[in-house]
């Protein structure tokens, strides 16, 4: 059936096509990096000029800016929902369940994910999700404020804090849909991927995003479920009285509970099981789209493919059983701290073997610096730093000193945050043609991104220093430290910056507005690259393919071949006619 | 390089909704392994009290068990494209079903009656939510050998491949929540 039998709605609201899925899901990832950023534009300008009066912040948020001045119960429930937007949110729906719905399909040569229906589905639970998350902030006492991890008690016990009664409550129930919505995702991503693939397409011949959308969906769907249990448990504890994560004698607001033999480590243990798969289902997506970006701007085949391949699966085997380097200082047995100290170790290694690929894939290349490129370089460079601050925390004895001090907050910015972010503009900026039919401005683009850069590097290598000096995060201010009097200077910096990096991505949305209706008009395959998506019409039909299915003859890298005349073979070109590597 | 043109390999064997099943129970074992993990670290605290599990919960056992034998006849019926007794077979194994959750009620109720809720010691706690969350996956299975009744004996003549499909999904979620079962009572009973 050819879509325009089907009305507005079905064709465009409630679709089943998973190119108008992954678009919607980008566009509500946008709309929450959007709340996002504002929220962290308001914990830089408390942690710049604590205490000062904003009379224009309270007519929006009359109870936490109060007399126009943030109260530290609003900072926390602020720092605790720009980690939740940004990481569920955003990252995950951008990156992810956007571009995984939006490529996966083209890129295997399948019609449609393996479940349309199923998938449509995700999307409007996702996007109810959201709603419920956003509408936290309206409810009585204002948003969860347990930081994004909901450690209890503050998560477990409503009189807590104001943020842990209504709020926290809407935050589980907001990511028990999200939980959802993701784990049917990822399950829809993996029968695409092993029972969806064109002839030809064998899994040594898929391209490396592909890889990573299976391996990061792998890795979700195990990991997601943990969370799920240690969900219901913290809602019996919240509202039937049970103590899976609540000690005897703790004494809320001047009364002792009644609850006895729990342990809030168990909630630890139960979160980052989830906590760290969870950085590589975002990060695994980062690192193979670049795989795809850099060889049409360097026009040589990537380095290193089978290695790359094998690297994925193995990060996501360790990545299984690291969690505990999140919860060395929670008094866990030497002898655990070791074991986890040692296995972080190891998965540094084929992270590191990745990004070495990715060096290697730019070696002796013709490199082009379009703007998806540069996007691309920056997340190497990302990629880089935030792995060499990671080398120290992954050290229980280094640990020790910084934990949650501002070096993990700089650390995991530039690695769940900054890598993901990058990825995620490297594959706008890469496939905006194919999805709208327009190219975007490359000028602007090319501002957007040194704009990001610099900024980026000013806020978030910045707070490794602010950090090695001690200071802790989640502070509401450090007005009253007198050994932190000395970093007033570098955190004026880090807000000032984070204003500028707000600011320049008022360029990217001009930029992808503007394109939308005005930019130029894209050829089928303006990058020319080698991959199924660009031998289809920009923007592609419903259904994808005509009437066969590409036939896929080659794998996906066949760049500047000897015998070709192009200096890129597609996927498609029959191996009769340029012979095929593999 | 090689300069040979390469066969086109054939396209993969395995239906998309077979695997999402296995996907699927994967990730129900992964909801399970966590509870299981958080009942071994619960129990070794001072306050764990064990309850006294009800007598009920064996009998519960044996209809579930006896349950999967009823959807494995109506497979055997389909095989041998009976597909009339395929529907009986079926609808008697959803009778079961129901008179498995039905137990499962009444031994929450003899908890109650004896004064064991869901706060009263860690046990019982975990024992609730193991029955609760058990039985809201055993509800979706109930459904879906619904609906494969209705695909297999509808007004129509069934569209053999489709009917055959959806019986052996329903059968693989049937036959695992059986065995999750036995697991969870092992924990519950044994830890």
């Amino acid at each position: 059936m050819s879509d325009k039998d089907l009305g507005f709605v079905r064709r465009y609201i409630f679709s089943t096509d998973h190119k108008i899925i992954g678009i919607q899901y980008m566009l509500t990832g946008f709309l929450m990096a959007a709340v996002g950023g504002l929220i962290a534009m308001l914990i830089r300008l408390n942690i710049a000029w604590p205490g000062k009066q904003w009379a224009f912040l309270e007519a929006i948020f009359p109870q936490g800016m109060a007399g126009g001045i943030m109260s530290p119960e609003f900072y926390i429930a602020l720092v605790t929902m720009h980690g939740t937007i940004m990481v569920f949110f955003f990252i995950s729906y951008v990156l992810v369940s956007g571009f995984g719905n939006y490529l996966v399909p083209l890129q295997i040569g399948a019609r449609d994910m393996a479940f349309p229906f199923l998938n449509m589905l995700s999307f409007w639970i996702a996007a109810a999700s959201a709603l419920v998350m956003l509408l936290s902030f309206f409810a009585p006492g204002g948003a969860a404020a347990a930081g994004w991890t909901a450690y209890p008690p503050l998560s477990a016990i409503a009189s807590a804090v104001p943020g842990s009664g209504m709020g926290q409550t809407l935050w589980l129930l907001a990511m028990a849909l999200f939980i959802v919505s993701f784990t049917m995702g990822g399950l829809n991503i993996i029968a695409t991927v092993f029972s969806g693939r064109a002839p030809g397409m064998t899994m040594r011949r898929m391209p490396l995003t592909v890889w990573s959308y299976l391996v990061a969906s792998v890795i979700g769907v195990l990991a997601f479920p943990p969370l799920t249990a240690a969900a219901i448990m913290l809602l019996f504890d919240r509202h039937f009285g049970t103590s899976f994560f609540l000690p005897e004698g703790l004494v809320v607001a001047g009364e002792l509970l009644n609850h006895q033999g729990g342990t809030p480590l168990l909630w630890q243990h139960l979160f980052w099981f989830l906590g760290h798969p969870e950085v590589y289902v975002l990060i695994l997506p980062a690192l193979g789209i670049v795989f795809d970006v850099i060889p049409a701007f360097t026009r040589k085949p990537v380095f290193g493919y089978r290695i790359t391949v094998y690297c994925y699966l193995a990060v996501a085997a360790l990545s299984m059983i690291v969690w505990g380097h999140h919860m060395f200082v929670s008094g866990m047995s030497p002898y655990s701290g070791e074991y986890f100290s040692v296995m972080t170790m190891v998965i540094t290694i084929p992270s590191a073997i990745i990004g070495v690929n990715m060096l290697g894939s730019l070696w002796g290349g013709a490199i082009r610096l379009k703007t998806p490129m540069l996007f691309a370089l920056g997340l190497i460079a990302f990629f880089g730093t935030g792995g060499f601050g990671g080398i120290f925390l992954g050290n229980a004895t280094a640990d020790v000193q910084l934990h949650d001090t501002y070096f993990v907050v700089g650390h995991f910015h530039f690695m769940i945050g900054g890598v993901t972010l990058l990825a995620t503009f490297a594959s706008v900026y890469f496939w905006f043609p194919k999805m709208f039919g327009r190219m975007m401005n490359d000028k602007l683009g090319k501002l957007h991104f040194w704009l990001t850069l610099v900024s980026f590097y000013c806020i978030f290598l910045t707070q490794h220093f602010i950090g090695l000096a001690g200071t802790p995060r989640r502070y509401y201010a450090f007005t009253d430290y007198e050994f932190l009097e000395g970093i007033r200077g570098p955190q004026m910096l880090v807000s000032v910056a984070a204003f500028v990096m707000g600011a320049s991505q008022l360029i990217f949305m001009a930029n992808f507005c503007w394109s939308l209706w005005k930019g130029k008009k894209a050829p089928i395959n303006p990058w020319h690259a080698t991959t199924l998506e660009w031998t289809l019409p920009s923007p592609p039909p419903h259904g994808n393919w005509g009437a066969e299915l590409p036939t896929v003859e080659r794998w996906a890298y066949e760049y500047s071949a000897a015998e070709a005349q192009d200096d890129f073979t597609s996927q498609v070109v029959p191996a009769s006619q340029i012979p095929a590597t593999f | 390089m090689t300069t040979v043109a390469r066969p086109v390999p054939p396209r993969p064997a395995i239906h998309p909704s077979q695997m999402g099943m296995w996907v699927f129970l994967a990730t129900i074992s992964m909801l399970f392994a966590a509870f299981t993990s958080a009942y071994i670290i619960r129990r070794v605290a001072a306050d764990w009290v064990p309850i006294a599990l009800p007598r009920i919960l064996w009998l519960n056992t044996a209809i579930l068990l006896g349950s999967s034998i009823f959807v494995e006849l109506a497979r055997k019926a389909v095989g041998g494209d009976e597909w009339s007794s395929a529907k009986r077979w079926l609808r008697t194994a959803t009778l079961i079903g129901l008179a498995f959750l039905g137990g499962q009620m009444m031994a929450w109720r003899i908890l109650v009656a004896a004064g064991v809720f869901v706060p009263t010691s860690p046990h019982s706690s975990f024992f609730y939510i193991f029955t609760g969350v058990h039985g809201l996956h055993l509800l979706g299975g109930l459904l879906l050998l619904l609906w494969t009744t209705r695909r297999i004996g509808g007004p129509r003549p069934p569209v053999k491949v489709d009917a055959r499909r959806w019986l052996d999904l329903a059968a693989t979620y049937w036959h695992f929540l059986g065995g999750l079962w036995v697991f969870l009572l092992l924990v519950l009973w044994a830890l």
